[in-house]
Parts: structure tokens; sequence; C-alpha cells
């Protein structure tokens, strides 16, 4: 048993096609030539749908996984010595390299980060202090409006005002 | 399974050989059709339907999408789709175009085209794009209507985007629709949600070499989920209908779409990729955005959540458990027969799902009675916003 399971674990191409193989068989027996492009069309469709679930398992294996994370290291780090090679180019030849516009567009976000930090904090003191003339004022207008009512007389009309705006 | 006395290989060679001869004639047939593939390759047009641009900033801009059609809600609707492909897949083609489908039904119909990052996009966030983009695009609309909500539908990372963005803002959406949106990672199945496990994925060495997502690596990636059907059947399906000049006009369209993909601003990728994808945070309500946590509880809105049974990009088990999170009342869901692209281009949905969700929409939204809405046009606002305070009880 365990050298049936290494010996599919160390084949899977070999498992793969004969298990297509027997199945594109399996799929015509006997077919005549008058049902052969229905019986080309289903052997296509069997051989793809066992070609897609092959390459979704590989794609999911260990291997394939261990493979794409070692391409993509070499890849990026291809590319950071390319970026560095260049960069020195720049560097030696005194015209502002990719790193430095990336320094420069850095330091600008950080600038505006900050700014739009203050001017968060400045919005919320002046909503709050907002807040505190409407109240002051709802309460004075609450209290003349008492005052009114006790017949205090008839003056001037003050008794539209609301809080807010 | 084949049995060990079996030979597999005999089979080959016992199948009707007239199965595999070349049809001459048909070959010559094609072949003469080539001028008239290569005309109308050059004549595609895509994302068709007349529109205004009515805001920009940065380099997002907003559409709003002209029709003959008189208006018969006064919600409008905005659309927002991912970062990573361009957003007219949602108006392909006119036959082929939810836009359209929206349209006819009487909405107003909004739709945010980010733009393309430059490398001087990379430092955006998260943050950028919901609580500064999307929040001054909502406001602009809800002004440019008249009213102080809007009907959102957020379509793959864009649904998944809109629905932090309705958690952090309900009192601007009246309605959400969540569109093959995923929120919910945990299930590990979808051989994209393998490819970015930690143990094989490391984000933050591509976000800091490359600074933005490269847009090839990205669509190569995404070809390679399906790459029999993406590498072989789409081509082996061309030449077998390419007489058909229907065919060949969505072919065109449809590969225009597949082959604009545009880089994901860089620290964008990395937060979604870390925060959502790997540690899962959304659906945790741990994930924060800017000074904010989000919790989709707070989604108290009609919740529509939209799936499709063949995706194979967002499984039904990444969206599905969005509605046991929310806290609306009013929440449904529809699982339909289609891939991740074809939930919107599919001739079925076309015919099928997308007139259901427009009587879905129009059923919870202002209608315009005698009143059209117009630009600029004063609605009863502050009434309408203190009506609106409440979690919706209309019944599904």
């Amino acid at each position: 048993m365990a050298d049936n399971n290494k010996s599919k674990a160390a084949d899977p191409f070999g498992e793969f096609w004969g298990d297509m193989f027997a199945r594109m068989g399996a799929a015509m027996p006997g077919a005549d030539s008058s049902s052969s492009q229905v019986a080309a069309k289903q052997a296509q469709r069997t051989f793809f749908d066992a070609l897609a679930k092959y390459c979704d398992d590989y794609m999911r294996s260990k291997p394939f996984l261990e493979m794409m994370r070692r391409s993509m290291d070499q890849s990026l780090q291809f590319k950071q010595q390319v970026d560095q090679f260049l960069t020195q180019l720049h560097r030696g030849a005194q015209s502002p390299a990719k790193d430095d516009v990336d320094d420069l567009s850095g330091l600008l976000r950080s600038i505006e980060q900050r700014v739009l930090s203050r001017l968060d904090a400045l919005e919320r003191k002046v909503a709050a202090v907002e807040g505190r003339r409407a109240a002051a004022s709802g309460a004075k207008a609450g209290a003349s409006r008492r005052r009114a009512s006790r017949g205090a007389g008839r003056g001037p009309s003050k008794n539209k005002a609301r809080g807010g705006r | 399974m084949t049995t060990a006395s079996t030979n597999p290989f005999q089979s080959l060679f016992t199948m009707p050989q007239p199965a595999f001869a070349v049809d001459f004639d048909e070959l010559r047939r094609k072949l003469a059709a080539m001028p008239r593939v290569m005309d109308l390759a050059g004549k595609v047009r895509v994302g068709a339907t007349p529109r205004d641009v009515i805001y920009r900033e940065d380099k997002l801009q907003v559409l709003r999408y002209e029709s003959d059609v008189p208006k018969k809600h006064r919600t409008p609707l905005l659309l927002v789709f991912a970062l990573v492909n361009r957003p007219y897949i949602l108006d392909l083609l006119p036959h082929k175009s939810v836009v359209q489908q929206f349209l006819r039904a009487g909405f107003d119909v909004f739709l945010i085209d980010w733009g393309v990052p430059s490398e001087s996009d990379k430092h955006l966030t998260l943050e950028d794009y919901i609580e500064t983009y999307m929040h001054n695009v909502v406001c602009r609309v809800c002004e440019f209507s008249g009213m102080d909500r809007l009907s959102l539908l957020g379509y793959c990372m864009g649904g998944t985007m809109s629905a932090m963005y309705t958690a952090l803002h309900p009192e601007r959406v009246k309605n959400f629709i969540l569109m093959a949106a995923p929120v919910d990672w945990s299930d590990r199945e979808a051989l994209l949600a393998v490819w970015t496990d930690t143990k094989w994925f490391d984000v933050d060495k591509v976000v800091d070499t490359f600074g933005n997502a490269p847009p090839q690596w990205l669509q190569g990636s995404f070809a390679m989920l399906k790459p029999v059907a993406n590498l072989i059947e789409k081509y082996l399906n061309f030449y077998e209908r390419i007489e058909d000049e229907r065919f060949l006009e969505e072919f065109f369209a449809m590969e225009t779409w597949v082959n604009d993909n545009i880089p994901v601003a860089g620290e964008t990728f990395r937060q979604f990729v870390k925060d959502c994808f790997q540690k899962n945070l959304l659906i945790q309500d741990k994930l924060r955005i800017g000074r904010s946590t989000v919790r989709l509880a707070e989604i108290t809105c009609p919740v529509l959540n939209l799936m499709a049974s063949g995706d194979h990009l967002v499984p039904c088990g990444q969206s599905a458990s969005f509605n046991d999170h929310v806290g609306s009342a009013d929440r449904k869901s529809i699982t339909f027969p289609a891939g991740h692209i074809g939930l919107s281009v599919g001739s079925r949905a076309q015919k099928e799902l997308w007139p259901s969700v427009c009587e879905w929409l129009a059923a919870r939204s202002d209608s315009t009675k005698s009143r059209t809405a117009g630009p600029g046009g004063k609605g009863t606002a502050k009434k309408k916003l203190a009506r609106a305070q409440g979690p919706s009880r209309v019944g599904s």
C-alpha cells in the first residue's frame, strides 16, 4: 500500500493521462461515423474537464506553492537589484532617481496628513464652540419667553429665536 | 479510474477516426471570415451608454448616465466597482448592461470611475478611498439629486468597500446591494485564498518593490485561476464561432475589458490583502479604517446579497455570511447560476436576475410622483433624514 502511494505521488502525470484516456474510451463505446462529431465533442469536453481539475489540484499542491513563492522572491530580488543599479546610475549622473521622487511624494503625503489632522481638530473645536453658543442662545431665548409669559408686557417680538443657524 | 489490467492508451486507437479528420470546407469558411473578424475587432465599443461627468476628484470621476426613460425613483443609485479593473463591465454592451437595466427601470444611475493610479498614488490607503473619495462622492450625488440618502451597489472588491462605507456611514445609504463581493475569508477553498496565504505570499515584499500592484501580474494571476478555460477553451470556442457576428462582438468587448487591468494603489493593496484576505478582520468587526472600526451590525438599511454559484473568484462562502452579520431587518440573498463576471454580463442574468433586482430596489426607493428629480433639485431633505434614522421595517 505504501509503495502504491509512493508510486502515485512520484508519477502524477502518468496517473492523470491514464485516467483521462480511460474516461475517453468509456465515453465512446462503439460510436459510429454518423455520431463522430458528437463523440469528438464529448471527448474534448472530458479532456478539458480532466485537465482543468488536474491543473487546479496541482496549483494547490505544496510543490507548486513553494515554486510560486520562490519564483516570486527571485523576481522581486531581481527587480530590486535593477532598481538599485538604476538609482546609482542616476545618482552618478546627478539626476533625480525614482527613490528621490518616492521620498518626495512620501514627504508631501505626510505633510498633507498633518495638515488635515490639524484641520480636523480645528473643525471639532469650532463645532464645540458653535454648540455651546447655540445652547447659550437657546437658554436665553427660553428665559425671555418665560418672562414674556409671566405678563411682562408687550415689547418688540424676539420670540423667533431657534437654536442653530 | 482505470483497473490495473486495462491499457488506457488502447482506447485511443479504437476511437472513430473520422472524429479527428480535419473538415477543410469548414476551415476554408472560417479563414474567409477573417477580414470581417478584423473589421469587427476594430469597431468594438464598450461602455457606450451616454453619460456626463458630474464630479471629479484627483483621478476619480463620477458618471451620471442619461436615458430617455423618465425617472420613476428619486433615490439615486450609485454603482461602485473594484479597484482592479475598469468599471465599464457594468455597461459592457447595450444588451449586456446593468446600467441599462436600472435606467430602463427608471432609476437615476451614477457610477464611480476610480481612474488609473499612478506612482504618486501608491500611498493611498483604504481610508482615503472610503472615508475621503467615497464619502465625497456620496455627498455630491446626494446633493446633485436633492436627496439625503442613496442606494449603493458594490461589485466585487467595490462591494467590500461599499460594505465598509455603509457600516461607517449608515445615515447616507438607503438601500445596499452587495454583488459577488467577498466579506468573509474564513472559507479557504478558493484558489485565490490558497495563493494569498501568509505561508506563500508576502504582500509587503511586492508592495515595497513595485509600489502599486502591477496590472500585468494581477491579470496573469486571475487568468491562471482557470488556465484551461482562459488559455485553451476560450480560443477553441472563438474558432468554432468565428462566423457568428453577435458572438464576435461580445467576445471582443469582453477581451477589451479583460485586458484593461489597472494597477492597485500599493498601500490599499497591502491593507486589503493583510486585513481582509489573510487576517479576515472585516467579518470579525476588527477592521480599522482610519480612526473607526468597521462593524457590519451598523448596517441597518435593506440589504440584497447577490452571489454567483459558479464564481471561482469569490465563492458563495465568502459572501453568504454577510446577511447574518448586518443589523438590517430587511435582508435577502439571491444565488444565481453564473460566474463572477457572468453575474453582470451573462445573457441569463440580464434576462432573469436584473429585472428582479430592479423590482426589489424600486419597492424601497422614493418615487418621483408628480415632481421630477433634476440636477440641483431640493427635496424635503431634513424631514427625510429625520425619518430615515431608524432601521427599515419593509418586508422583503
